[in-house]
């Protein structure tokens, strides 16, 4: 007897919470960033090294969210916002998937072990995304407490206790302030 | 140790993805092949045992829609193949995804070939009709329980064979969510065939150091499984991603190359439906290696330094590297066969079949087997029906 095989299409859906937190996560990474360059020399000193205008994102494939930071100044830089499609950007930093931003932003797993279990992609110069990367483990070390940050990056660095209290606080207000 | 010839051709299109959340890469993957609306088939056992939910989760936030077909049987391949290619069609999809294990995936191997080429049969295929390069991409999710051919560019159907390295899949995914759990005796089966093509494809005619990276890594992971099994080893939780990665890496080795005397041999004594062709090759492999070493036709010490650690290899004096091979071989059987409660056969003996069985055996002359000699079929068989070394 021949037997009828039956087709169904499926949609698979979205995961609406857990897109809304990597958005909260990647909007106060972007707007930390831009505190960060006017508050850590080490930050700054980054985007120094980094060309004019230079703008690069980092976000989740395929359709975001990202945010996105400008270098403006000699070294300073400034959160442009989360539409990637709005200019052009010279760095473009993304996970493959919802999963694996997920993996990264609940610090299961850091930058260099996402990168090596291939779960983000790098669109643009090597160089400038090391650079990046520095400057996105020296802002989570700033805004998340000790235990949590050294899950998120390779080497906890020793600082000294007042630099990492008074920026910390600073980079924080900034955040929320904007500015 | 490892043979180099004077020229070798090797090429593996096979990206394998496994670990940990390896399915969410998929979507990304078929995407970077501009697919749009892959078809995703899962045979019956992956459907009862919903090992395609993981799949259909990993396309969460994809934006891409899929179109599915489950609880596919595998006992008229040719009807089926036609209906999924005409579902194929209608529904405008553009990759294949199957979840499944052996004869399931060869007739995923044969839907490409359709969809890709427009022959409904392999006629035009076996009578020399070239497989295209730009076939349409095809996804494996092996389970733990896979006959080995998976990975491999190996498509068998009833008597037809075809073997290009276009066939392979372009993308597998071993995760641990969705190679299941199966028996031991399924995995014990799984590990044996891995085991078999590692041994056979290391010693093969058109073996090359390429085929002896896949070759030795199977055979080592396929041991190691068979060593938790057959409880000699410290049994980890991971026994079956194991057993999953030793099939794809064994078909990986196996490729589109000529298949060996173990495997004509384990098919054509399977057919007789008193024993599977994975246990058949696990018997019948020791007694075919051995009778290659008595007709000079192979390397003792690489035989020995492929099974066992550098520790035992050098402990072992060099003319009793080959019988040490073999004996472990057989051992390993031995400890399986304690441990399933006969379940997993020791010689043909345990299986139930008699010497007149065993003659009416005829070892059919695969299209893509290296050739054999019927007295040498006859011999090995003879052998690994009690048990018998060869000298």
């Amino acid at each position: 007897m021949r037997m009828e095989l039956v087709y169904r299409e499926i949609s698979p859906g979205r995961s609406y919470l857990k897109r809304a937190y990597l958005s909260i996560n990647l909007w106060f990474m972007g707007r930390a960033i831009q505190a960060a360059a006017r508050v850590d020399d080490q930050v700054r000193r980054e985007f120094r090294s980094l060309p004019d205008k230079f703008t690069f994102a980092l976000g989740i494939m395929p359709e975001g969210p990202h945010f996105i930071v400008q270098k403006s100044g000699v070294d300073s830089a400034r959160y442009i916002g989360r539409c990637i499609d709005a200019q052009p950007v010279d760095l473009k930093m993304e996970f493959k998937h919802l999963e694996a931003g997920m993996l990264t932003f609940t610090f299961r797993e850091n930058t260099p072990v996402a990168t090596a279990r291939d779960r983000l992609v790098v669109d643009g110069e090597v160089a400038y995304a090391c650079s990046v990367v520095r400057i996105l483990d020296i802002v989570q070390i700033y805004l998340l407490p000790k235990l949590v940050a050294r899950l998120a990056v390779k080497r906890y660095p020793r600082w000294p206790l007042g630099r990492k209290l008074i920026n910390r606080t600073r980079i924080y207000w900034r955040s929320l302030i904007g500015y | 140790m490892i043979p180099i010839p004077a020229f070798f051709e090797f090429e593996c299109p096979v990206k394998t993805h496994c670990g940990h959340r390896a399915l969410d890469h998929m979507p990304f993957e078929l995407r970077a092949m501009d697919v749009a609306k892959p078809l995703l088939i899962g045979d019956v056992p992956a459907s009862h045992a919903k090992r395609w939910r993981p799949v259909v989760n990993a396309f969460r936030d994809s934006q891409m829609t899929i179109g599915v077909v489950e609880e596919i049987p595998t006992d008229d391949p040719q009807a089926i193949v036609r209906q999924l290619a005409a579902i194929y069609r209608d529904k405008d999809c553009d990759a294949i995804v199957a979840v499944g294990q052996g004869p399931f995936i060869d007739m995923a191997k044969w839907l490409n070939l359709v969809v890709s080429t427009g022959e409904e049969t392999l006629d035009a295929i076996t009578s020399g009709q070239a497989i295209p390069r730009t076939i349409k991409p095809l996804a494996v999710i092996p389970s733990a329980a896979a006959d080995g051919y998976e990975v491999s560019g190996l498509l068998r159907t009833g008597n037809e064979a075809v073997a290009s390295v276009n066939l392979m899949p372009q993308l597998i995914f071993i995760d641990p969510r969705s190679v299941g759990q199966p028996d031991d005796i399924a995995m014990a089966e799984t590990a044996l065939m891995a085991l078999t093509h590692g041994v056979e494809t290391f010693f093969r005619s058109d073996a090359n150091p390429m085929t002896a990276v896949y070759a030795r890594t199977a055979t080592r992971l396929a041991l190691d499984a068979l060593h938790q099994l057959s409880g000699i080893g410290e049994r980890g939780s991971d026994l079956a991603w194991t057993v999953a990665q030793a099939a794809a890496l064994g078909g990986c080795a196996l490729g589109c190359g000529p298949c060996s005397t173990t495997h004509a041999i384990g098919q054509a004594i399977a057919a007789g439906g008193k024993i599977s062709a994975a246990q058949a090759a696990g018997v019948v492999l020791s007694y075919a290696l051995e009778h290659r070493a008595i007709a000079n036709n192979l390397d003792n010490d690489a035989l020995w330094g492929l099974l066992c650690d550098g520790d035992h290899y050098a402990r072992t004096p060099d003319s009793q590297r080959g019988s040490a091979a073999f004996y472990f071989l057989r051992s390993l059987l031995n400890d399986l066969f304690d441990r399933t409660d006969g379940q997993i056969r020791r010689t043909l003996q345990d299986a139930g079949l008699t010497r007149e069985e065993l003659q009416d055996v005829t070892v059919l002359p695969d299209p893509l087997a290296e050739e054999g000699d019927t007295g040498d079929y006859a011999t090995i068989m003879a052998h690994a029906w009690d048990g018998r070394p060869l000298r």
